[in-house]
C-alpha cells in the first residue's frame, strides 16, 4: 500500500511539471507562463473588437452581453484570423446577433503606438 | 557521491544523450517543416492534440520562434530527468517527511477550502447557460474533449451542477470525504473547463484545483491519536503543488527572458497594457518596476525553501499575500480573495492562531471539538 502511495505521489509531481517541461498547459496542470515573454514579444499584442453597422454608423458589441468576456473574444478572434478562417467567425456571429444590421465588421488593435486596422467587412 | 557511482543513473544520462541527438538530427528538422507547412500527417496530428496553439502561432511569430520554443523545452526536459535521476529520490525523500496534522488543522482547511468554493461556483449555471449560445466556438480542452466533445445541453450543466454542489456538502462535513471530495474535485475541474474550452485558458484556479484533488486523500490518512493525523502526507504535498508552482512561474520567466526580465521596461510595459491607478503610478518609477520585479522573482523562486525549513512561511505567506493582492491591483487579474492567496490557508497552524486570538474561547472549543 505504502508503495503505491508513492507511485501515485511521484505521478501527480510528474503531472505537476509536465506543463512546464513540455511549455504546454495540461488542464488541470497548468503551465506558469504569464508575464514570461520579454517586452519585444509584446508589441505583436493584438486585441480585437466586432462592432455592428447600421445607417452609416458602427456600434462596438459588448462581449459580455453574449456570454463572453473580452478576453475570450480576443483569443476567439485571433485564433480564426491568424487560421484564415475570420469569414466563418463572422458568419457565426451574424447568426447570433438578433440586432438589426447592415454588415458586421472586425477590427484589430495593434502595433506600437497602437492602431487600429479593419480585418473584415461583413454581410452575407 | 553514491549517485555518480550508480551504473542505473549513467544508463538514464545516456538515454537522455541519445535523445537530445534524435531531436537535433530529426525531430527540429520536423518542427520547421511543421511551420512551413509539409510536414508529415503523424506529426501534424501530433501538434493538433498537443499544441493546437500552433496554427494559430505559426501566423504571428517567425519558423525562429517555435525553434527556439522546442529547443528550450529539450532544455528544460533533459536537465529536470537529469536532476531526478541523480538526485530525485534523495529530495523526494527529505521532503516528504511525515509531518503529523492536528485534527483542528484539519477541520479549518476543510472548512475554508470547501467553504470558499462556494463564493466561486455559485453563479457559474447562468454564465455557462448562457456561454452555451457560442457553442460553435467550443473547442475542448483535452481533459474534456473525450468525453464532452461538445458543449452540454444546459440540463446536463444542471445535473453536473447540482451534483457539484451535493458533493460539496458532503466534502464539507466531512461525509465520505475521500469519495464526496474527489467527486466535487471532478464537478468543478469539469465545469471549470468548459468556461475555458473557448480557445482561452486562464490558470487563477489552478493550485486551488490541485488542493481539491489532493485534499480528500486525507480520509486515508491514519489518526494516531483522537487529536493528531500522523503521516499527513496529503497537507505535505499540497505545500510541494503550491510551492512548486511558484518555482515553476518563476523558471518561466527566467528561460524564457532571463534576468532581463527585471529591467523596468518588462514591468512598465505589462503595466501600459492594463492602465490601472497603481500600475500608472508604478509605471512612473524605474526603481518601483524593478523593486516589484526582483521582490515578484524571488517570491517565486523562493517559496519552495519553507519545504526545507518550514519556519520561512513567516515570511513567504504575507509575502504572497500582498504580491497577490498587489498584482491584482495592477494588472485588474483575480478579485479581491483570490484562490491563489485561499490555498495559503494550508500554510498556517490554526490551532496556534487560535489560541492566540481567541484565548481558547467560545470560537477555538467549537473548532475543537472532534464532531464534524
Amino acid at each position: 500500500m505504502e508503495r503505491y502511495r508513492h507511485l501515485g505521489i511521484k505521478v501527480f509531481i510528474f503531472l505537476l511539471i509536465l506543463p512546464f517541461l513540455t511549455i504546454t498547459d495540461f488542464y488541470p496542470f497548468m503551465r506558469f507562463g504569464m508575464f514570461a515573454e520579454p517586452i519585444r514579444s509584446y508589441e505583436q499584442l493584438e486585441t480585437y473588437r466586432l462592432g455592428v453597422f447600421k445607417n452609416n454608423t458602427v456600434q462596438i458589441l459588448d462581449m459580455d452581453s453574449l456570454g463572453l468576456s473580452e478576453g475570450k473574444f480576443n483569443y476567439l478572434a485571433r485564433n480564426y484570423v491568424h487560421t484564415h478562417r475570420e469569414n466563418q467567425l463572422m458568419r457565426t456571429f451574424w447568426a447570433k446577433l438578433s440586432v438589426d444590421k447592415d454588415s458586421l465588421f472586425l477590427f484589430k488593435i495593434h502595433g506600437v503606438p497602437l492602431d487600429t486596422h479593419l480585418i473584415v467587412r461583413f454581410a452575407p | 557521491m553514491k549517485a555518480l557511482t550508480n551504473a542505473r543513473n549513467w544508463v538514464g544520462l545516456s538515454i537522455i544523450l541519445i535523445g537530445i541527438l534524435i531531436y537535433f538530427i530529426f525531430v527540429r528538422n520536423l518542427v520547421f517543416m511543421a511551420y512551413e507547412g509539409y510536414s508529415p500527417e503523424w506529426f501534424n496530428n501530433f501538434i493538433h492534440t498537443f499544441y493546437p496553439r500552433f496554427f494559430v502561432e505559426r501566423d504571428r511569430f517567425s519558423a525562429d520562434f517555435f525553434l527556439q520554443k522546442t529547443d528550450l523545452m529539450i532544455g528544460r526536459i533533459s536537465v529536470v530527468f537529469i536532476l531526478v535521476i541523480f538526485w530525485g529520490q534523495k529530495v523526494y525523500d527529505k521532503v516528504f517527511i511525515a509531518k503529523d496534522v492536528s485534527y483542528m488543522n484539519f477541520k479549518v482547511f476543510r472548512i475554508i477550502l470547501y467553504g470558499a468554493a462556494t463564493f466561486y461556483y455559485w453563479d457559474w449555471l447562468p454564465e455557462l447557460i448562457h456561454l452555451g449560445e457560442m457553442k460553435d466556438f467550443y473547442s475542448p480542452v483535452l481533459f474534456l474533449s473525450p468525453l464532452f466533445p461538445n458543449y452540454p445541453s444546459a440540463y446536463l450543466l444542471a445535473v453536473i451542477f447540482a451534483l457539484m454542489i451535493l458533493s460539496n456538502l458532503l466534502a464539507i462535513s466531512n461525509k465520505q470525504l475521500l469519495f464526496s471530495g474527489l467527486c466535487f474535485a471532478l464537478c468543478f475541474i469539469t465545469l471549470e473547463g468548459f468556461f475555458l474550452s473557448f480557445h482561452k485558458l486562464d490558470h487563477g484556479f489552478a493550485t486551488y484545483i490541485y488542493c481539491l484533488i489532493i485534499f480528500p486523500w486525507m480520509a486515508t490518512v491514519k489518526q494516531s491519536n483522537e487529536n493528531t493525523f500522523s503521516d499527513a502526507w496529503p497537507i505535505r504535498l499540497i505545500w510541494v503543488a503550491i510551492t512548486l508552482s511558484y518555482f515553476m512561474s518563476g523558471m518561466e520567466k527566467l528561460t524564457i527572458s532571463g534576468w532581463h526580465w527585471v529591467l523596468p521596461e518588462t514591468i512598465q510595459g505589462y503595466l501600459s497594457l492594463h492602465h490601472t491607478p497603481l500600475g500608472d503610478f508604478v509605471a512612473q518609477y524605474d526603481f518601483l518596476c524593478v523593486l516589484m520585479a526582483v521582490l515578484g522573482l524571488s517570491l517565486q523562486l523562493g517559496f519552495v525553501s519553507v519545504l526545507f525549513k518550514p519556519k520561512l512561511v513567516w515570511v513567504f505567506v504575507p509575502a504572497g499575500l500582498i504580491f497577490h493582492f498587489l498584482t491584482g491591483q495592477m494588472f485588474q487579474i483575480a478579485g479581491w480573495i483570490s484562490p491563489w492567496q485561499v490555498v495559503y490557508i494550508f500554510f498556517v497552524d490554526w490551532k496556534k492562531v487560535l489560541e492566540i486570538f481567541t484565548n481558547k474561547g467560545f470560537l477555538y472549543k467549537m473548532i475543537n471539538t472532534k464532531n464534524g
